[in-house]
């Protein structure tokens, strides 16, 4: 096993850990961060679109599996569409403007969330601006504060 | 030619990866219930479990834990055995020609720890430390003793998830204690629990008992559901919507039961 795949694992052991034990203490009105999307925007961004879209796949499968979601497949199927889009931003944090990249980062993590509840919610009974005020909006904003403490505070590099 | 091909498809292996978990991820989705599908999550369930609880491990080689189960198996047993005196003794009342109404209410039930409650963005699920070694399996009905959590949607060998009211995928068959009232419950996106399409000519009111009516292949009858918070007409006028609130409180649930067996009258 290669040191990359032993870090990937890591990586992933960590953030599974991460949501498991302090997603619940940390959730805000059922709001909570996702440590996943931040590991696999990580990994892709470090390691490239083919890497973070199987790692976003395999975790994702992971968390439906462990975390709990009813609609088996869809955390999957969101999170490897992070992956290939993070995979975009492999080795260009440097070359971009920081607002910029914290943009396109944030964008990422809307488009995860856009899916998410899209899916989930698929009930007719809340219209597309109350999801996206009540879920798809504050969720992003929560999940991308800690990408940004996590990248500020351990700057991601290759 | 080949040369060409294989650079055509090096040059794209992002995509048609790409296109090929998109896909993959789609399917599983799309055939959720199927039996592959399930035992593939439960699979995963058991595999990963362990990130889940390590507190609960050291606790589970202690004594202590079998002796709660068997107390709390039955205080679960004498509590339902309370809710069904109340509804016979109300049958009573309606048929008095029923003196001789036994009670034969038999749960076989299996007392489980909690290890992980909705920790994802979506769903409302909890995971429990018994599976198919307990004789768990898909669809069984859990409850505690405040009344009904939900059902397993997913067992694996040693870990189950359970699939909770509030999720707005579920749906249960209830029953209205005092009016008699049938109808489905089911949870709003934003977690309230609703019956929807009451006849507006039913005095379904606030406060009201609400019970499992018998008539799911899940859930036995005349367990604790909640109770009606409020009652409202719809906008058109033509039914009623009861807002149930539940005896459970989720967030602090720490110990269910799965129910193995049932017997109805």
């Amino acid at each position: 096993m290669t040191k990359k795949t032993l870090n990937f694992i890591g990586i992933a052991f960590v953030a599974l850990f991460l949501q498991l034990t302090l997603s619940r203490w940390l959730s805000i009105q059922e709001i909570k961060p996702d440590f996943l999307v931040i590991a696999i925007i990580i990994i892709a961004q470090t390691e490239g679109v083919l890497a973070g879209e199987i790692f976003g796949f395999i975790i994702g499968l992971i968390a439906d599996g462990i975390g709990l979601s009813v609609l088996f497949g869809l955390s999957a199927f969101s999170k490897t569409i992070v992956g290939f889009l993070g995979g975009f931003l492999e080795n260009k944090k440097s070359s971009l403007n920081p607002f910029y990249y914290y943009f396109i980062i944030i964008t990422i993590i809307l488009i995860h969330y856009i899916i998410l509840y899209t899916i989930y919610y698929n009930t007719g009974q809340m219209s597309l601006q109350i999801k996206m005020l009540r879920y798809v909006l504050p969720s992003t904003i929560y999940t991308s504060i800690f990408y940004i403490l996590l990248d500020n505070i351990i700057p991601i590099r290759r | 030619m080949f040369r060409q091909i294989y650079n055509l498809v090096y040059d794209a292996i992002d995509y048609i990866v790409f296109g090929i978990l998109l896909l993959a991820a789609f399917v599983i989705l799309l055939s959720g219930n199927s039996p592959q599908i399930r035992k593939l999550q439960g699979n995963i369930t058991d595999t990963f479990a362990f990130l889940a609880y390590p507190k609960h491990l050291i606790k589970k080689t202690t004594g202590l834990i079998q002796e709660n189960k068997k107390l709390r198996r039955e205080n679960l047993r004498l509590k339902q055995r309370n809710s069904r005196f109340i509804e016979a003794y109300k049958e009573n009342q309606r048929y008095e020609k029923l003196l001789g109404f036994t009670d034969s209410i038999d749960y076989e039930v299996l007392p489980c720890r909690v290890i992980n409650f909705n920790s994802m963005a979506i769903g409302k699920s909890l995971m429990i430390d018994a599976g198919k070694v307990d004789n768990v399996t898909n669809n069984l009905p859990v409850v505690c003793t405040d009344g009904v959590v939900g059902k397993v949607v997913s067992a694996g060998e040693t870990t189950s998830t359970v699939q909770i009211m509030k999720d707005v995928n579920y749906r249960l068959s209830i029953r209205f204690r005092d009016s008699r009232e049938l109808g489905i419950l089911r949870s709003r996106d934003n977690g309230v629990l609703e019956v929807r399409e009451i006849p507006s000519t039913s005095v379904v009111h606030p406060g009201e008992e609400v019970i499992t009516s018998g008539f799911s292949n899940i859930y036995p009858a005349d367990l604790r559901v909640g109770k009606v918070k409020e009652i409202r007409q719809s906008k058109n006028g033509r039914y009623q919507i009861a807002t149930i609130e539940s005896y459970v409180d989720f967030r602090s649930l720490e110990e269910v039961f799965v129910i193995l067996e049932y017997k109805n009258d």
